[in-house]
């Protein structure tokens, strides 16, 4: 058991002083930053970068740092979702749906617990399967290429209908919003723009934080000032503070299998965590089948993409650290700190570097147990923060997420599109046109049509590709055995229930 | 209690912060964080320090969007005088500028003021690929052009797609049946060749570094003047195999338009200073930058000439009209 | 009415999209199949919301939508007063008028919105150094 004598290594090197100090300071200053709306992981690293090289540590330390203020900017990421519904990265969104039901239910403490939790169960576990796992998943990784990964999104799509509320119908037009949204920009393909309107900033295509957080946080505003006229009050705070021991263990299964699904997914370069967590939703609220009340409420709907979606940021390092290749935008922002501090992430960082991969694994896990030490007694803190009169806290969160995307964006051209995209969303809230599948169509559209072209230009042609590797194979499966089993259940339970009345009367 | 220690940690934080507000130098960065631009202004602005060349820190600010046009058109538009303000620059801002997607914006915008540090395009194979010299790959491509497909970080129209289409142009294969495919940076489109799936890749040395020390990729061909340094040292250049083709992606910076010729000269001496200073020689090591000099007007001489090589390659190849 | 106004956005979209040309073909599918896809489904979408209608869309009362047309207004005119007014001025402005839109009361609301201010650019510029806008109008 070579790799379990190097992990107690690494824990002697993660369990120095300094290195604890700096995963504490990591997680904390991360989960503040993060908390901010408008400012997700992807920049809380960015801004914190230049503070890291600044100090002036070794680089096994320095690394330490950046990894617990991705943790913590994670973790304050899903405080601002829950309370607030101002989700700051494409993954949350999927948290917010039920994160925010229980928080309007005025279980807001029990949803920070269990998203605190299942944040670490789901990083432990990817922790394991990183050490364990990770040259032998980095080469299965390479065997994805653009059919895979085509399939891959094909299967995530048909994650859609978890997020459907309702009309499918409205579903699929959100989705096509999404998928629109997508295309604005440059088409790396064929090097043409695509609605740009002949404005520089849309080259890029749409900022997913700016499309989030007006959809999301600026309708949300626009709702409330509709609630206030109408005379609708704050929710109140009923229910207990933290979680009951009970409802931790209906969720146990569920953060082991987004763990899992999370790790998974993650391992694979642009996959990331969004996918990971609106598989895992989707998977938990098929396997819940009639007893969730997923949408309104449930808790294994926070459960499972918290698990997911920490356990992605673990799956994301191992093509980083053994590869050298980012597999996200938060890792290539990793990567480019790494190089910065002279570390050259590749196959050989193991063999050359056997202290530095142990000693990251090694403190994550020990960032990880941080998160969840400080954060959980933090929690109630955190949701008394809900009883400031509406008058200051919304403007007050609106007028830190306008200025949180301007200071990182730098022109007022966002802050218009993030309003538009208020307006926007709330109009569609109106006319019961769900906001989660925007976001999936957002992310998943550029990844289906690039890989899908890519495909196609690889094979010249021929469609077949798609459908050639065992792996591709298993995905569509994977797929269709998605998209039917609800239909399938509903032609289950109706017959079921009425059996039963049918029996009674007979006897 | 629990707000008095909330509070009080909150004013620490605040206290603790070293205050950066002094007027001093700002390096923008056209990009987001950890990308070649940033790391560039990061570094030179820490060599700058070392060597008091610079008054204080040097911020680098990120101004992400369009591959610099972002960037570019707001320094045309806000800063044109500003004398402290440096943007970070390479031959993927040039390609743009030459190939107009900046809108109205050209080369001519602004004034271009150094260059410390280059990567050479590479071009690299599987390790077991049957070729082992450029010689072999190019013949196999010329008998049947599209049996090959390319991989590269950069989108169609792009530098590596450009590298390639330059070498089969120079090397008599037809650029227009040559297939690139294009894929989300430099990472992924390695993997794209150690999964099997593409036969050849395109990018920068320092790319491929990794991955040849493992013994899991060949470069055939760096597309220098010189052998390179480092880990690639054994790698022969497009000149050793009778073609003349060079693709420098240099790191280097511009300045505002407007800002008065002492003002410039006075950004030349600097950089002039950095790119001959033994701290810099050191980071661009640490960096796996190779070297490359060139300061004031040749450098801007050497630029404009790029744009019009670039602009004549895209149209000879049919991707601008 | 929700579904006039998606068929005639995907038709635009179908329209535009038959503007994208490409001189130089690297790829079977080209770059007008997804915003065509899109079109359609934005049609297909809209068709059936015509057809069939939600009738249980309540609009809320003139009132409430003329506050909300004011938060518009106040986020437009915050993004637009940013860069000129500077950081501070136009942040105080836009909180005061948004928390009294909330039925704040006017002397709280303005001095809860600088403080508001204060405290956000301590936390940008002094914590994070983050550079917010001093305020074309001042600098001149």
């Amino acid at each position: 058991m070579d790799s379990l004598r190097h992990l107690v290594d690494g824990f002697g090197i993660a369990l120095q002083p300094l290195n604890v100090l700096l995963a504490l300071a990591g997680v904390g200053i991360g989960t503040f930053v993060g908390m901010l709306p408008g400012i997700g992981p992807i920049n809380a690293i960015a801004i914190l970068i230049p503070v890291t090289f600044a100090i002036g540590v070794p680089p096994e330390s320095a690394l330490i740092l950046l990894v617990g203020i991705y943790y913590g900017s994670q973790y304050g990421n899903s405080i601002s979702t829950i309370l607030l519904n101002v989700p700051g990265t494409a993954s949350a969104v999927v948290t917010a749906i039920d994160g925010h039901a229980m928080t309007r239910a005025g279980r807001a403490g029990p949803a920070l617990a269990a998203s605190a939790i299942a944040s670490f169960v789901g990083g432990t576990f990817s922790i394991f399967g990183l050490v364990l796992f990770a040259p032998v998943l980095a080469e299965w990784a390479i065997r994805f290429g653009p059919a895979e990964y085509f399939a891959l999104m094909v299967f995530a799509f048909s994650a859609l209908s978890s997020f459907a509320s309702g009309s499918v119908v409205r579903a699929l037009a959100s989705t096509g919003f999404g998928l629109w949204l997508a295309t604005v920009g440059l088409d790396p393909n064929s090097a043409i723009p695509r609605y740009t309107f002949g404005r520089i900033e849309l080259l890029d295509g749409m900022d997913f934080v700016v499309v989030t957080i007006g959809l999301f946080a600026v309708s949300e505003v626009l709702q409330l000032l509709e609630d206030t006229g109408a005379g609708r009050s704050a929710t109140a705070l009923t229910g207990k503070v933290m979680i009951s021991a009970k409802e931790l263990a209906s969720t146990g299964w569920t953060m082991v299998r987004g763990g899992v699904i999370g790790f998974i997914v993650g391992v694979l370069p642009g996959a990331g965590g969004t996918i990971a967590s609106f598989l895992a939703y989707s998977t938990e609220e098929r396997v819940a089948g009639a007893s969730g009340r997923f949408g309104e409420g449930d808790i294994r709907g926070v459960a499972a993409p918290e698990a997911a979606n920490n356990a992605s940021v673990n799956g994301a390092l191992i093509p980083l650290l053994t590869l050298g290749v980012p597999g996200s935008g938060t890792t290539a922002v990793l990567l480019g700190a790494l190089l910065g501090l002279g570390i050259t992430p590749g196959p050989l960082l193991l063999e050359e570097q056997p202290d530095l991969f142990w000693g990251l694994a090694a403190s994550m896990y020990v960032g990880n147990a941080f998160l969840l030490l400080l954060n959980l007694p933090l929690v109630g803190f955190f949701v008394r923060a809900l009883t400031i009169p509406r008058w200051i806290l919304i403007p007050g969160v609106a007028a830190l997420a306008f200025v949180a995307v301007y200071a990182v964006a730098g022109s007022s051209f966002d802050l218009v599109l993030m309003t538009l995209f208020g307006v926007v969303g709330y109009v569609m809230r109106k006319f019961s046109f769900p906001l989660a599948p925007v976001v999936l169509g957002l992310v998943l559209g550029p990844l289906m049509e690039k890989n899908l072209r890519r495909a196609m230009a690889l094979s010249g042609g021929d469609w077949g590709v798609l459908f050639d590797s065992p792996i591709a194979i298993t995905l569509w499966l994977l797929a269709i055995a998605s998209l039917a089993a609800p239909l399938a259940l509903a032609k289950l339970s109706p017959r079921h229930d009425a059996e039963l009345p049918t029996t009674r009367e007979e006897t | 209690m629990k707000t008095a220690v909330a509070a009080s940690a909150l004013v620490a934080m605040i206290a603790c912060e070293p205050s950066e507000v002094e007027r001093g130098w700002e390096c923008i960065a056209p990009a987001n964080a950890g990308g070649g631009w940033d790391l560039t202004c990061r570094t030179v602005g820490r060599v700058l320090r070392e060597l008091s060349l610079s008054p204080g820190l040097v911020r680098t600010s990120n101004v992400p969007g369009a591959g610099g046009g972002v960037a570019f058109a707001r320094t045309v538009a806000r800063r044109s005088d500003d004398p402290n303000v440096l943007v970070a620059a390479s031959p993927a801002t040039v390609l743009r500028l030459a190939q107009r997607q900046f809108g109205d914006l050209t080369e001519n915008d602004v004034r271009w003021a150094g260059a410390v540090g280059a990567e050479y395009g590479v071009l690299a194979v599987a390790a077991d690929a049957p070729w082992q010299t450029l010689d072999d790959l190019l013949a196999a491509w010329r008998s049947d052009p599209t049996s090959l497909v390319v991989s590269g970080g950069s989108a169609v129209a792009g530098q590596d797609h450009m590298k390639v289409l330059l070498l089969a142009n120079r090397a008599g294969i037809d650029p227009k049946q040559i297939r690139y495919v294009p894929f989300d940076g430099g990472g992924e489109a390695m993997t794209a060749l150690l999964g099997g799936f593409v036969q050849v890749f395109s990018g920068e040395g320092s790319e491929v570094e990794g991955q040849v020390e493992a013994g899991r990729l060949k470069v055939l061909v760096t597309l220098s003047p010189e052998r390179l340094e480092g880990p690639l040292a054994g790698v022969p250049t497009a000149a050793e195999s009778g073609l003349d083709v060079t693709w420098v992606t240099w790191r280097g910076f511009y300045v505002p338009p407007d800002i008065s010729e002492e003002e410039y000269q006075e950004w030349v001496r600097v950089l002039d200073r950095v790119g001959r200073s033994e701290a810099w020689a050191e980071a661009r090591r640490t960096n796996r930058l190779q070297p490359f000099f060139m300061v004031g007007d040749e450098f801007s001489d050497f630029v404009h000439a790029q744009v019009r090589d670039f602009q004549a390659m895209s149209r000879e190849i049919g991707l601008i009209r | 009415m929700i579904g006039g106004l998606l068929v005639i956005t995907g038709a635009a979209l179908a329209l535009e999209a038959t503007t994208f040309d490409v001189a130089f073909m690297t790829d079977p599918v080209g770059p007008k199949a997804l915003p065509l896809l899109v079109a359609a489904m934005f049609v297909a979408g809209g068709t059936v919301a015509l057809v069939r209608p939600r009738s249980d869309v309540t609009l809320p009362s003139t009132e409430v939508l003329a506050r909300m047309g004011c938060a518009v207004v106040a986020f437009l005119v915050y993004a637009a007063a940013l860069p000129w007014l500077g950081f501070f001025l136009s942040t105080t402005l836009v909180v005061t008028a948004l928390s009294v839109l909330y039925r704040g009361p006017l002397l709280h609301s303005s001095a809860a919105a600088a403080l508001l201010a204060g405290g956000l650019w301590l936390l940008f510029v002094r914590l994070l150094s983050l550079p917010l806008p001093i305020g074309e109008l001042w600098i001149r």
